[in-house]
């Protein structure tokens, strides 16, 4: 979850009447050693629901444009993958990192499989939407009484 | 300062809660002659931002339209509400020099320095 990124650099609870952290950045706070972000697959975080005839997930990835995303279907998993690149800079010092960089893949698995050739994915303002119809097999089938 | 900043939830925190303001993830990279914040406001659009600089306090408040999942919830990862958060300038930064723009739901704040606190380069003669 993206909440454990940070959970060590940012009082969570705190009295403070501002973002103090801040303030110790913009004076001369000594350079901070980015966290190393490593086993990736709970990123991005996920919002996901059903409908009779689909899933839906959604998945926030602020800054990302369609070509640094990819989306898999197979069976009855999804797998969203990417990448984000550090802006190289000369001479720049992250201060304070909370955004997530690097590569990641996440995986969800769902109950039935899924119409691979029916999905929708779009990306509006950072984002994520998918329609992930459910295969006709799987769907809710009603049987005629015989008189 | 009367606003409580960092008392503003993180996005996984109070999910069901729809009247939740949160706080954005951020990151704040120094350069040779500016700061640059990136502030992540997924969902967001320009005419939604608002941002107020009030003596040392950088305020970024962000209205984000409801999306509703329509259906029966099975994951809920974080949280849909407002965003807002603080920065706290300090003496290097040009007030006067700052710059915003929002792309992809990342708001990109530009801080350049003041001529004080860059660094300047002295040529032998």
């Amino acid at each position: 979850m993206l909440v454990r990124r940070d959970a060590g650099l940012v009082p969570r609870s705190s009295s403070l009447d501002i973002d103090r952290l801040f303030r110790d950045v913009f004076e001369d706070f000594p350079t901070w050693a980015p966290a190393a972000w490593s086993g990736t697959s709970k990123y991005p975080a996920v919002n996901a629901w059903e409908d009779d005839h689909a899933y839906h997930v959604e998945a926030e990835l602020a800054g990302f444009q369609e070509k640094d995303i990819e989306i898999t279907v197979l069976g009855n998993e999804l797998r969203i993958s990417g990448r984000r690149e550090e802006q190289a800079e000369e001479n720049a010092k992250v201060y304070h990192r909370e955004r997530y960089v690097g590569e990641f893949s996440r995986v969800l698995r769902f109950p039935v499989d899924l119409d691979d050739s029916k999905v929708e994915a779009k990306l509006d303002h950072g984002v994520l939407r998918v329609r992930l119809p459910k295969a006709a097999a799987a769907l809710p089938r009603k049987i005629e009484v015989q008189g | 300062m009367t606003s409580c900043v960092t008392c503003a939830p993180e996005r996984t925190e109070n999910l069901e809660n729809t009247e939740a303001t949160y706080r954005p993830a951020a990151d704040v990279i120094e350069l040779e002659g500016a700061y640059r914040i990136e502030v992540e406001l997924p969902g967001v659009k320009k005419e939604n931002v608002d941002l107020d600089l009030k003596e040392d306090a950088l305020t970024v408040r962000a209205t984000v339209e409801p999306r509703p999942m329509e259906g029966t919830v099975r994951l809920r990862g974080y949280g849909i509400g407002n965003f807002e958060r603080t920065f706290r300038l300090g003496k290097k930064v040009n007030r006067e020099g700052i710059r915003a723009e929002l792309a992809h739901g990342l708001l990109t704040l530009h801080l350049p320095k003041t001529v004080a606190a860059q660094p300047r380069k002295i040529e032998i003669v």
